[in-house]
């Protein structure tokens, strides 16, 4: 631990990969919360993969076509924002379509993703990076944008926080008293989508969802409101996404599967802790 | 009276695909009537409750509510639907679930407004929740939830109640609790209730339509005293006339019109 303190006072890319864990986290515990409460994991897995094809995409645009400007991000935000809208149109036009469309999203943001890493020379060493996360790889631009997008989450929950709950809660009922729910449940997917760009340098696409539902479920047994469970989880990610990050440091290991083997071990944990209170 | 129906449906049918759930449906529900709706299950009571609320629309004929289409009186509404299907893992107060009934009545922006606490606080106070207004939802008792999802509907102060089965799985006690309630609510609101309990709801309601693909409306008499005695009611007895045969319900339109 001390070692890992003199680290960070030595290494930027420690203190940077510290501060993007911080900053997904907060993300991850507040939008994580309606996530696992509105059983919609499934569609978060889709998201996260989706969101391959636009950094692929951006990679390919930027290195091959010479947009500089570019970067892997923006295809990020691109396709996680793209994914929200179709799978919250495919859910608004009913039918028993919206469960293909969210497998299909899933394969085909991954498959979109691979052809473009592919087709771009000198980058395919890069495509584990984006699965399995590299957080240390985190630059001062990356901070900044993951600081906006934790603004832009916190500012919309700030603003739709009964909505949210309601539609999460009793959508039916929601939509009696006049609350536009399938507008609500697309806003709800569009907060997943930027979640999921935020955890995408910590834990890479592959691992994001079991940070977004992890930690919150840790922490559900022991919340009885929704914010508690937000802040408990915010604060929980936190912690998981340090120690993380100094145990992968202090064993030469991958930060990001790291963080997620130690959340699985902390749901584990709560949850038998939860089964001997209920047996006491 | 002669009155305006609050709720007017006429020659009403509706179908899932080309199974046939409701046909030929005409009956009206005047002001601070107090309708309950029997049947089999699977007969249409729940496809009935969706077609006034709006959720569905009718193959033919007409639902009109408060004068107009139901998607526009939602608001005048207060629906409660069956506690079974809520998340019971789901971290919300008792406080928590009977505010959503204030919205649509508050602007879409922004937390509840002081007006909303107080008015989910006395609906609360009317259904007797008020004192668990802090309590996890999920802890609640049967009884307890069901009035807190009644306070609910009545967070919105609407003029018609619609309630899918409200004693559901409730013991007798409860139950008679919960229609002492209803029955004092019915003083300044139209309610209409689906029940799958003929024997409890006749004591209070004052109409019973019973659905099984059409719907008969049937009668209900009070009974002499004398004979209610026979049978140790604590409140007047009322008789409801079951006698026809579910499997050919007479073509709509009840013989109980006054």
């Amino acid at each position: 631990m001390i070692e890992f303190l003199d680290a960070l006072g030595r290494h930027a890319f420690l203190r940077h990969a510290l501060l993007a864990g911080a900053l997904a986290s907060v993300a991850s515990g507040v939008v994580g919360t309606y996530v696992v409460t509105r059983r919609i994991t499934g569609i978060a897995g889709s998201l996260a993969h989706a969101v391959l094809g636009g950094m692929g995409l951006a990679i390919w645009l930027r290195t091959v076509h010479g947009w500089a400007w570019l970067t892997p991000l923006h295809g990020a935000v691109f396709a996680a924002v793209l994914g929200a809208a179709i799978i919250g149109t495919a859910r608004a036009r009913g039918g028993d379509r919206e469960d293909t469309v969210i497998s299909a999203l899933w394969a085909v943001g991954m498959a979109v993703g691979v052809l473009f890493l592919f087709l771009t020379p000198g980058y395919k060493a890069d495509l584990m990076t984006y699965l399995f996360g590299n957080i240390v790889m985190v630059d001062p631009e990356t901070l900044r944008l993951l600081l906006l997008l934790d603004g832009v989450i916190l500012l919309v929950v700030a603003l739709f926080y009964d909505p949210l709950l309601a539609v999460c809660y009793d959508e039916e009922f929601a939509r009696l008293r006049g609350v536009r729910t399938d507008a609500v449940f697309t806003l709800l997917l569009l907060l997943v989508a930027l979640t999921i760009v935020t955890l995408i340098y910590v834990v890479g696409v592959v691992l994001v969802i079991a940070l977004i539902s992890l930690p919150v479920s840790a922490v559900g047994r022991f919340s009885r409101r929704l914010w508690q469970m937000m802040l408990l989880s915010a604060a929980l990610s936190s912690v998981l996404t340090t120690a993380g990050l100094a145990l992968a440091y202090a064993a030469d290991l991958p930060a990001g599967a790291v963080t997620i083997l130690l959340a699985a071990l902390v749901y584990v944990l709560a949850g038998a802790a939860a089964a001997l209170k209920r047996r006491a | 009276m002669s009155a305006a129906p609050v709720i007017r449906v006429r020659d009403l049918d509706f179908a899932y695909g080309r199974q046939p759930a409701l046909q030929g449906v005409r009956f009206d529900i005047k002001a601070l009537d107090f309708v309950s709706v029997i049947g089999p299950n699977g007969g249409g009571k729940s496809t009935l409750l969706k077609l006034l609320l709006g959720l569905l629309s009718p193959r033919r004929g007409t639902v009109e509510v408060c004068g107009g289409p139901p998607s526009k009186a939602r608001l005048k509404l207060g629906y409660m639907p069956q506690r079974v299907e809520l998340d019971p893992r789901f971290p919300v107060t008792v406080m928590d679930v009977t505010i959503m009934g204030r919205l649509g009545l508050r602007p879409g922006l922004g937390p509840y407004r002081r007006r909303d606490r107080e008015a989910a606080l006395a609906a609360l106070e009317s259904t007797g929740a008020a004192d668990l207004r802090d309590r996890p939802f999920s802890e609640l008792s049967g009884g307890q939830r069901q009035k807190v999802l009644i306070a609910r509907a009545l967070a919105g102060e609407p003029e018609i109640l619609l309630l899918d089965e409200p004693t559901a799985s409730l013991d007798p006690a409860v139950q008679d609790d919960l229609y002492a309630l209803l029955n004092r609510l019915n003083a300044t609101r139209t309610i209409l209730m689906v029940s799958h309990d003929v024997s409890m709801v006749s004591r209070f309601v004052n109409r019973v339509l019973c659905v099984n693909r059409t719907c008969v409306e049937h009668c209900v008499t009070e009974i002499p005293r004398e004979l209610s005695l026979l049978f140790d009611a604590r409140e007047d007895l009322r008789l409801v006339r079951h006698d026809h045969d579910h499997t050919d319900h007479p073509p709509a339109g009840g013989a109980c019109r006054d």
